[in-house]
């Protein structure tokens, strides 16, 4: 018999994703390793919605259905504008500090 | 579909005239950056000049033409209401002063670039998108278009170093906190099958979610399992929300960024963000937060709701008053020790989001009438404290000698006696960010904590209230005594020598203007108090 | 309403007086930094012209009537429920400090004339800034339009400690210290007036509408001690009082004389205008506590007074000792101890401020104030010597001179009081201790005064520095010359200031009557008055006690003038409200 992948399959992974990522966010040294994990954890909220939009009833008003897809969409753009800025900025750290690890970010202390 | 159906169409669905604002000031955003590719070697008080005309002309809108009558457009996606008008103007008004101070100082800084203005430009954009969203998505749009506006800026010096880190650390964390943000939507979009804040209370509350899920194949506890799911996916989302939101107001425990990102920003920017990001992302909190908890409440009144469902609001209100409490306080004390005066700032904004924090508190609780009056009191302090703020920054941004010199407290000392009008507009900044009479800050303070207190009045919840009203006054005894700092360097201690301070139009214009509203507001504050009332009274519908 | 008459024909007399010095400060920021001697005249025009039309209230008030006048009343901000107004009004209690207020600016401008060099338009800005912040706290009706006023006034002394104290160093201090003390207690009572408003005020802050409502007995206990706590900073009564020395031996002297004339008198105003008759309760309940206090700092003032090497310390502490008299003399809650206690209030003004002038003019010349500095002064100086003399004695309360009058008239009443009044219905029975033991600061302020006195003026000149001072020029003359007059004028004549408290007092002192019903008022009135005397006479020196004795006659004469019905025709409605009001209720002992 076919496993038919559920609503439950789909959110766990994308749970999983989303952890991956708070934890490579909080551990990682690496500006760009960080910035993965970000876009890891973007990604698992669009699969939720996504996820979320194909296994909900229609809403009484008809137009809900579609919403979580679009907003996949949305959220790719705007993760889009993000790396192409963060790297942007890791670009210009890296040529000012020769390093992009978070940890020799301290100039700015009280 | 013939051409006047799709006139009706557009007319029903996407009334052009209520996004107008946000159109001229993108549209001034992309004509900044022609400009400046295409005519070179020019002074940017040009590019200024450009922006401040499209900026006023958005302001104009907002202020004269404002759609009053229909609110929601786009398929309900954007509201425009009052509440929206007043934060739209706190925008347009931030990225005004932001120019004004940015003109003469960015040459000083070596990023005379004119991207800064269209950057300038594109975060208000964002800010209005988070004052008039109706829809977390569109919330979200705009808090992204925001702060990515703000990452560049916050780096915009890329020779300085303290530029670049302040700019990844902004980053980082920031995106961080979108994506925490962006999950937690997509948990409430899949509990309650809407994002859209106006349908959810519209909704009676009832979770059309994946418990409506009925025709699919699962098991025969399926049903069940989603129905329980739903409210546990809710009060998740609305927990990533809040931490999403608590990042971008700086509350603590999500503070520890606000003081490096400050003081490594160029000083305009930093005021800017201060409060620019601040008050658009406190709309967005209110919007959100209180519609949240309506729809909470109606649905633990509704359908067979577990107890965490039922709790979500007292545990909400627990949790934002202990965030008051702490932002509050952890703000000032550590302002208190410090000797830069823009990472002393930086540390009284924190300060300054936890009395905002103790206003959204009570109007948690409270109803009707009251909650009016609480939203509008946080509503205009935002509105006083852009004012105080920006001025202070601005008399930073005056003292700056290039790179991060004129930054340390002893900088100031005797500025009174050779610059005493520069002196004078600090020292009102500095009694008003303190919330001594008659200044702004007193009046957005005092009805802070009158809200508090009547709130207090409420049976059952006095401790709760009264505690949070007199934590507040304590905290504003702590931090007249840091405000005092630069007041004591200014006039009672002698200058070991005179700096240059160079008292340029546009800079000291902002200075003035920001001089001028706070007294203003002050003194007769009952305008601007009766457009906040307005605001808040808006927001609630139904 | 009874307080608040019904028509209130348009009156823009206080919102005149108010904001007048406020126009001149604004005149002022225009003038160029260089005009020192314009800035002078400028700031010294309106402050006379302040006190000129300040006068008016003095000669338009209507005696025999508690009711407030010269009324203004409109709405100011409105926010959803919360009403606040612009509600302004003067009685017999506010009256006289208003009008120490206006004359007490243009004495405290001359006399920085000289003293004050650089800086001359700051200063000459914050001072009428002072004068407006001031003059507002004391006539304004509305709590939030108080706490604006009473803000507003840390922000002019602040700079005036800060910028132009005397020690570079220890001023920095003393403002800072200043500015948080006050700041502390203040912030309290703004909840407290933010709880009022809310529960008591129908979302407004209107004094009257308060005092009618009634507030329950529980929450006036904490809200009595968050304003009291607040006023009593300001007073400062005993334990905190520390910020005063500091902030007086710093500041210039017309910030010692705004500060010893009234910013302290803010204090005992705030406690006779707002903490008790809001609270009567509260009143009841601490009242033993404060009295107490009182009577400490009476004592402690002098004692600590007279050990001090420096003059401007010595007349500081010696503020702390008159100021306990004030307070206890409030707390006898008869008419005789409450009016007693403004006439202190003002009287304290007057002496004290003419003390920190006189320092200030020795300062001037020899750059000190230590009292070992000085001896034989008097020869060099004559004129100068009889002005010192005069207001020494009248500090030390000398007969015929103003401090007789008010402190006899404390002692008497919170003698009466203790022995079967509000002080013993609240402390017990031995609560007539407080107006013996408050006897004996009398003759210790005696002491520390004449002591400081001798040790400065007479004796050989010791130090050669001081042997070719100059004489009191005829600016500095002028400057002293108004509040020697007014020194006896009111140890002379001290009926028409009396008078114009009296209805006041009285109604006021039948608002806290019910909180104290167990006095019997008829003993208390007829052998209370023969007790003080005998008290008087035990604690003091045969002479003084027989002048006092001889004056008390006198006193009492003036008394029963003004128990005789002043205008019969004033108000006859209102006195019907105020006798339906205290009917039932055993008035408080009088001096018949």
């Amino acid at each position: 018999m076919m496993y038919n992948a559920g609503l439950f399959q789909y959110l766990s992974l994308a749970g999983v994703l989303f952890i991956l990522g708070v934890f490579g966010v909080l551990w990682r040294k690496n500006a760009i390793i960080v910035f993965m994990s970000i876009e890891l954890m973007l990604n698992a909220a669009n699969l939720v919605f996504v996820t979320f939009s194909r296994f909900m009833a229609s809403h009484p008003d008809g137009y809900v259905a579609m919403q979580g897809h679009m907003f996949a969409f949305m959220s790719m753009v705007v993760a889009a504008c993000e790396v192409a800025v963060g790297l942007a900025i890791i670009v210009v750290i890296f040529r000012n500090k020769k390093t992009i690890d978070v940890d020799d970010m301290n100039l700015l202390k009280g | 579909m013939n051409p006047s159906g799709i006139q009706l169409f557009l007319k029903q669905n996407f009334d052009i005239q209520t996004v107008m604002p946000l159109i001229v000031v993108a549209a001034t955003a992309l004509l900044v950056l022609l400009l400046e590719a295409t005519i070179r070697g020019k002074s940017r008080t040009f590019l200024t000049a450009v922006s401040l005309v499209g900026l006023g002309v958005a302001l104009l809108l907002t202020l004269f033409n404002f759609p009053g009558a229909k609110q929601s457009s786009f398929y309900g996606m954007v509201r425009t209401d009052a509440f929206a008008q007043f934060f739209t103007v706190i925008a347009l008004a931030a990225g005004s002063l932001t120019l004004l101070l940015s003109a003469n100082y960015l040459p000083k800084i070596k990023s005379d670039t004119g991207e800064f203005h269209a950057l300038v430009l594109l975060a208000v954009c964002g800010m209005i998108l988070m004052a008039i969203g109706n829809d977390l998505i569109v919330l979200f749009l705009g808090i992204e278009t925001m702060s990515i506006a703000m990452y560049i800026l916050c780096g915009i010096r890329v020779d300085a170093e303290k530029s670049n880190e302040s700019s990844l650390k902004y980053l980082l964390l920031g995106a961080f906190a979108s994506a925490f943000l962006l999950f937690g939507i997509a948990l409430i979009y899949g509990a309650t099958g809407t994002t859209n804040i106006e349908a959810l209370i519209n909704s009676g509350g009832v979770l059309y979610g994946i418990s409506g899920i009925k025709e699919y194949q699962w098991d025969t506890g399926a049903y069940q399992f989603a129905e329980t799911a739903a409210q546990y996916f809710f009060i998740l989302g609305v927990a990533f929300v809040f931490l999403g939101f608590a990042f971008k107001i700086g509350a603590v425990p999500f503070h520890m960024w606000t003081p490096d990102v400050y003081q490594g920003a160029p000083t305009s920017v930093t005021g800017f963000m201060a409060v620019g990001v601040k008050a658009a992302a406190f709309a967005a909190l209110i919007r959100v937060f209180l519609g949240i908890v309506d729809f909470g409440d109606l649905y633990s009144s509704n359908a067979i709701a577990y107890q965490p469902l039922m709790d979500l609001k007292d545990v909400l209100l627990g949790v934002i008053w202990l965030v008051a409490v702490l932002t509050m306080t952890l703000g000032n004390l550590s302002a208190l020790i410090q000797t830069n005066l823009k990472r002393m700032l930086a540390f009284s904004s924190i300060a300054h989001a936890g009395y905002a924090l103790v206003g959204v508190s009570v109007a948690l609780r409270l109803s009707g009438d009251d909650r009016d009056a609480a939203v509008g009191a946080v509503m205009f302090y935002l509105l006083a404290y852009m004012f105080m703020n920006l001025g202070a920054f601005g008399v930073v941004i005056m003292m700056n000698r290039g790179n991060d010199e004129g930054e340390h407290l002893h900088d100031y000392n005797g500025l009174a006696s050779y610059r005493p009008l520069v002196a004078a507009a600090m020292a009102v900044f500095m009694f008003s960010l303190a919330g001594i009479p008659p200044t702004a800050g007193f009046v957005g303070k005092f009805y802070i904590f009158s809200a508090a207190v009547s709130a207090g009045t409420v049976e059952g919840y006095g401790l709760y209230f009264y505690s949070l009203a007199i934590i507040g006054v304590l905290n504003s005894i702590i931090s007249v005594y840091y405000y005092l700092y630069p007041l004591r360097n200014m006039y009672f201690v002698s200058a070991e020598r005179e700096h240059k301070v160079e008292l340029r139009p546009l800079m000291s214009a902002s200075i003035l203007i920001s001089t001028i509203f706070v007294l203003w507001i002050g003194v007769m504050p009952k305008g601007f108090l009766s457009r906040a009332l307005e605001g808040a009274k808006a927001l609630f519908f139904g | 309403m009874e307080l608040i008459p019904t028509n209130i024909a348009p009156s823009y007399w206080l919102s005149v007086i108010t904001f007048l010095p406020l126009v001149g400060a604004f005149v002022l920021l225009f003038l160029p930094r260089s005009e020192k001697n314009s800035a002078r005249w400028v700031a010294l025009l309106f402050a006379v012209v302040t006190f000129l039309v300040s006068l008016k209230l003095w000669f338009g008030f209507e005696l025999g009537t508690p009711q407030f006048q010269f009324v203004e009343q409109c709405d100011w901000i409105t926010f959803g429920k919360w009403k606040v107004q612009y509600f302004l009004g003067v009685d017999g209690i506010s009256l006289l400090i208003v009008l120490l207020t206006t004359f007490l600016t243009p004495i405290v401008v001359l006399s920085a004339w000289k003293a004050v060099q650089e800086k001359v338009k700051e200063y000459m800005i914050f001072m009428l800034l002072l004068e407006t912040a001031m003059l507002g706290a004391l006539v304004s009706l509305d709590l939030f339009l108080f706490y604006v006023f009473w803000e507003l006034m840390l922000i002019p002394m602040y700079f005036l400690i800060g910028i132009y104290g005397s020690n570079p160093e220890r001023r920095r201090y003393a403002a800072i210290k200043f500015f948080i003390f006050t700041m502390v207690g203040s912030v309290f009572m703004l909840i407290g007036i933010i709880y009022l408003g809310a529960k008591y005020g129908g979302y407004t802050f209107s004094y009257p509408a308060i005092l009618d409502a009634g507030i329950d007995v529980y929450p006036q206990m904490w809200l009595f001690l968050a304003f009291a706590v607040t006023f009593a900073i300001k007073v400062p009564m005993f334990p905190f009082h520390t910020w005063l020395p500091d902030a007086h031996t710093e500041a210039p002297t017309g910030g010692s004389v705004i500060l010893a004339g009234i910013l302290l008198k803010m204090g005992t105003y705030g406690f006779v205008r707002f903490a008790m008759p809001l609270f009567p309760d509260g009143v009841r309940f601490f009242m033993p506590a404060l009295a107490v206090l009182a009577v400490i700092g009476i004592i402690y003032g002098a004692l600590v007074a007279m050990v001090q090497p420096d003059v401007k310390r010595l007349v500081a502490f010696s503020s702390v000792s008159h100021l306990g008299y004030v307070m206890l003399g409030l707390f006898a809650l008869n008419a005789m101890g409450v009016q007693g206690g403004i006439f202190q209030m003002i009287s304290h003004g007057l002496s004290t401020g003419a003390l920190f002038l006189i320092v200030g003019m020795i300062y001037e010349r020899r750059h000190t104030r230590m009292i070992s500095e000085f001896g034989g002064l008097a020869k060099v100086m004559p004129v100068f010597a009889a002005c010192f003399l005069i207001v020494t004695l009248s500090s030390i309360g000398l007969p015929s001179t103003n401090g007789f009058v008010g402190e006899f008239l404390i002692l008497i009443g919170a003698f009466t009081s203790g022995t079967n009044g509000a002080l013993s219905s609240a402390c017990g029975p031995g609560a007539y201790w407080f107006a013996i033991i408050a006897a004996l600061g009398v003759i210790f302020g005696a002491v520390y005064m004449l002591w400081m006195f001798q040790r400065v003026m007479y004796g050989k000149v010791t130090n050669p520095k001081n042997e070719n001072l100059k004489d009191l020029s005829l600016r500095e003359f002028v400057v002293l010359a108004p509040i020697i007059l007014f020194i006896f004028i009111m140890g002379i004549f001290p009926t028409p200031f009396l008078r114009r408290m009296e209805a006041s007092v009285k109604y006021f002192n039948n608002h806290y009557a019910k909180q104290f019903t167990d006095v019997n008022a008829e003993t208390a009135s007829t052998d209370a008055p023969e007790k003080a005397k005998q008290a008087a006479v035990t604690s003091e020196k045969p002479g003084r006690a027989f002048a006092r004795a001889r004056e008390a006659v006198a006193v009492k004469k003036d008394a029963d003038i003004n128990n005789a019905p002043s205008r019969p025709g004033a108000g006859p409605a209102l006195k019907s409200g105020m006798k339906k009001r205290a009917a039932g209720v055993p008035r408080l002992p009088e001096l018949k």
